[in-house]
């Protein structure tokens, strides 16, 4: 067997008709990570993954899967070749077979004791011992989702592509469900792809993130840095509210209305965007430069849409922090952290 | 290219256009074709009017109203199309007749004499256009019926609540948003009254489709038979595009609209038993009269020679339509997966080409056939007698090739039809799930679409097959001389007049032809059943 050495997709461009799906995409991810595709629906994640399937031919690009060339420079290995397992959207469990015989279905020399008895144990693995004989329709929804996971990992994929496999399940069951997936998945040293829209499930799940919009990836990195370091605007909004603070340097500090900071030796960003949770709120007292104009109470937290000057702003807190909404009151940054 | 092969008998018959016929056809212009054309128009124009007023009013009472009788109606209305037509001809034409039993039963009641009264000849354009209309307004009940359960009840309902009367309801509400499901029924009925031949020949009018058949055994030519072929494929086609539109627009209407559908309303007091009456009329005269009829028939005379033939012709005609039902199947399965797999326009239109054949009339594709199978034979026995001593005869054209060849021709549209839906209803992303776990487009096909696709392929196999054994134009032109099938004997012991020896096999195509009117009225109650729990 070839050593693991992940995917790399380079420089993919897809077009349908005039339209321009994916417009010049690279990735990298390495075996055992979790990289997770964000962006809005129609931002051309699900055509990403298709092309790595093989299920739409690719254009223009390369795709190398452990060092062998899949897709590109005249190459198309089909996709019932390809080393690339994946999880549709809609599960897509063939409803006229039981759970086990899904799960057979990929696997080589499937009548085989052996094929059925590791079947078996992919099922019981994932929580699913008791229902190996079950017709996908008698099945909830996260239980057919754990069964389409398991037949596409029975033939130990390289590459696994989940296209938004969550999104179809409760908001109870979700993160369970999603952390026992991708438990498995790192074990088995597979580099995953998640597509998703839902930037919780980026930030909980992923090890790096790439932000993609109108079929471009904007930026790539750790969910965190993304969260803080926003590449620009579209990428900052992907992660929620964000403000965007007017500033000025000089002699090496970063200068806003709301806080001073020093540079060092960091060239000074484009936009300084700062999350609503990174700004203080306190009682005005001698030296106001704010007002509340509106609280709205979250489950954990408490949002306030606050006016300073002609600028509007969104500060976060926690609900033990009671502030009156009548009184002027004073906003500062927090330390900024390094990038 | 399986597509082009289906074409080729059209292609031949509009090809026979610029041959020339040696006067045959200048003969017949100047003699019978008026006659042709008055008694097909006439014969349309009559069938077009009733089978609306039939089809259309009871399918309304039966969707709207709840009556005594309304649930049995809902399925007993389509028993008529068990029958084929020329069926329905022999028996009530047997019953209406001078000597038949009723008008016998009414002289001896009133003490007439032959001359003392009128009664309707059933041997006549009129009497052909009762038959047809009795035989064939199921195809308007159907659509209609689709087209009046699938609006929703609360446009109805909000009509009632402007005002509007049960009546305007009909008129203004519910029969314009069911036209385009109507016309496609209509359209169906009249291609089918143009290529009726069995009713009409008994019913000794002359039309196209019997012209057809007369040209080609009574003057053996094929040309003039083609030429006259090509007239009537002119308006088939014509028919066809009416259906196809219509049949577009009425899916439009149909997905534009997801809401609760009409719950049937009792009807009070004297009425009821009005509507019950009126669904009683079309299934006692295109069913219960016939099928009794016949069954009297068997039970007092029968055919002599049942015994011995009919096993035989019962093997025969079991035979061609197993044949031609597995052979069609498998053609539909592998154009309609064809279709799926490759996005090509010249395939699907291709496809469309090879769905037109159950527009054409049976007489029509025989005759098609005729002309490109003797000549491809012609070329092949040539060749085999220069280079062999073999002697082939006339392996086509004179073996169950030609007229299996023509089955195909005919019916392909319906496997196509049923299997492309049954692939339409299976998303694709399974089929992408089968390819990224391993399976190859071949193994995709059996091991994912023919499990999902059995009850499809099942429903399509049984109609097919029930169709072939009915099947009477193409069959009589195009089988080996002294084959014989159940509906062929019928036809011909009927043409002698020998109609209770003919009523034996009537009744076994009659049984065999209930078979896909239950499945029909099962797919129809299922496919409602699911709108609603959506």
């Amino acid at each position: 067997m070839t050593k693991s050495t992940g995917i790399q997709v380079d420089r993919i461009t897809h077009r349908f008709g005039s339209f321009e799906a994916v417009s010049d995409v690279s990735l990298e991810v390495a075996p055992g990570e979790i990289h997770c595709l964000l962006g809005a629906s129609g931002s051309g994640k699900s055509t990403l993954l298709r092309i790595i399937a093989g299920l739409e031919r690719l254009q223009q690009g390369t795709v190398t899967v452990n060092g062998e060339l899949i897709s590109g420079n005249g190459t198309h290995q089909p996709a019932e070749q390809r080393s690339v397992g994946m999880v549709f959207q809609d599960y897509a469990l063939f409803p006229h077979l039981t759970a086990i015989k899904n799960v057979l279905f990929g696997m080589p020399n499937r009548r085989s004791a052996e094929s059925r008895a590791k079947a078996e144990q992919l099922l019981s693995d994932i929580g699913l011992a008791a229902n190996i004989h079950s017709m996908p329709h008698t099945l909830s929804g996260g239980e057919q989702q754990r069964v389409a996971l398991a037949r596409a990992l029975a033939r130990t994929p390289s590459v696994m592509l989940l296209d938004e496999p969550f999104s179809g399940l409760d908001v109870q069951l979700r993160s369970g469900v999603r952390n026992a997936a991708l438990k498995v998945l790192r074990s088995a040293n597979v580099a995953t792809i998640l597509v998703t829209h839902d930037p919780v499930e980026a930030v909980s799940s992923a090890d790096r993130v790439s932000v993609m919009s109108n079929g471009r990836i904007i930026q790539t990195d750790t969910p965190d840095r993304i969260y803080r370091h926003p590449a620009d605007e579209t990428s900052a909004n992907t992660f929620g509210l964000v403000n965007q603070i007017p500033f000025e340097v000089r002699d090496r500090e970063l200068i806003t209305r709301f806080g001073t900071r020093s540079l060092e030796n960091e060239s000074p960003p484009e936009t300084l965007f700062v999350r609503p949770e990174d700004i203080e709120l306190s009682i005005g007292g001698d030296d106001p430069n704010a007002h509340i104009e509106s609280v709205t109470h979250e489950a954990m937290t408490t949002l306030y849409r606050v006016k300073s000057n002609d600028s509007e702003l969104y500060v976060r807190t926690l609900p033990s922090q009671k502030i009156p909404v009548e009184k002027p009151v004073r906003i500062t940054l927090r330390t900024i952290e390094r990038g | 290219m399986i597509a082009l092969i289906i074409s080729v008998p059209l292609l031949a018959v509009l090809w026979s256009v610029t041959e020339d016929s040696e006067g045959v056809w200048g003969h017949l212009a100047e003699t019978v074709l008026s006659g042709y054309i008055r008694n097909t128009v006439i014969l349309a124009i009559g069938v077009g009017i009733s089978t609306p007023v039939i089809g259309v009013s009871t399918a309304w009472l039966v969707t709207n109203y709840d009556f005594p009788g309304a649930r049995i109606f809902r399925w007993a209305l389509l028993l008529p199309l068990a029958i084929p037509t020329y069926l329905t001809a022999y028996a009530l034409t047997d019953l209406f007749e001078f000597s038949g039993p009723i008008q016998t039963w009414l002289r001896d009641l009133m003490e007439w004499d032959a001359n003392d009264y009128w009664f309707p000849d059933m041997r006549s354009l009129s009497g052909a256009v009762s038959i047809l209309s009795l035989g064939l307004y199921p195809y308007v009940f159907i659509a209609a019926r689709t087209g009046f359960s699938s609006q929703s009840a609360s446009m109805l309902e909000a009509s009632h609540l402007l005002g509007a009367g049960p009546w305007r309801r009909f008129f203004s509400v519910a029969l314009p948003m069911a036209r385009p499901s109507i016309f496609a029924g209509l359209a169906l009925v009249l291609m089918e009254t143009i290529a009726e031949f069995g009713a009409v020949d008994y019913c000794a009018v002359d039309t196209f489709s019997t012209g057809i058949y007369r040209t080609w055994t009574g003057r053996g030519s094929l040309v003039a038979a083609s030429q006259l072929s090509a007239c009537l494929l002119g308006v088939v086609s014509l028919l066809y595009l009416v259906e196809f539109i219509s049949r577009r627009s009425a899916r439009f209407h149909h997905t534009s609209q997801r809401s609760q559908s009409i719950q049937p309303t009792a009807i009070l007091g004297r009425q009821r038993w009005l509507a019950s009456f009126v669904c009683c009329i079309p299934i006692v005269l295109g069913f219960l009269l016939p099928v009794s009829r016949f069954v009297c028939l068997t039970i007092e005379a029968g055919d002599a020679r049942a015994g011995e033939l009919f096993l035989e012709l019962a093997t025969n005609s079991l035979t061609l339509a197993g044949i031609a039902a597995a052979s069609t199947i498998t053609l539909g399965l592998f154009l309609a997966y064809m279709r799926r797999e490759s996005k090509s326009v010249a395939i699907s239109s291709a496809v469309q080409v090879a769905g037109f054949g159950y527009a054409i009339p049976g007489g029509v594709i025989a005759i098609g056939i005729l002309g490109p199978l003797w000549w491809v034979e012609d070329r092949i026995l040539t060749f085999t007698e220069a280079s062999t001593d073999w002697d082939l005869g006339l392996f086509l054209s004179g073996s169950i090739v030609a007229v299996l060849l023509g089955y195909q021709v005919r019916f392909l549209a319906i496997p196509l039809n049923v299997i492309s839906a049954g692939f339409a209803r299976i998303r694709p992303s399974i089929e992408d799930a089968a390819a990224n776990l391993g399976a190859t487009r071949i193994q995709r096909l059996f091991r994912v679409h023919i499990p999902l696709l059995t009850g499809s392929l099942f429903a399509a196999a049984l109609v097919v097959f029930v169709d072939v054994l009915k099947e009477l134009p193409a069959t009589l032109i195009l089988r080996p001389f002294d084959f014989e099938t159940l509906a062929v004997r019928v036809y011909q012991l009927a043409s002698d007049e020998r109609l209770s020896e003919a009523s034996t096999g009537a009744l076994a195509i009659i049984a065999a032809g209930l078979v896909p009117v239950i499945l029909l009225n099962r797919l129809s109650t299922a496919s409602q059943a699911g709108t609603n729990h959506d």
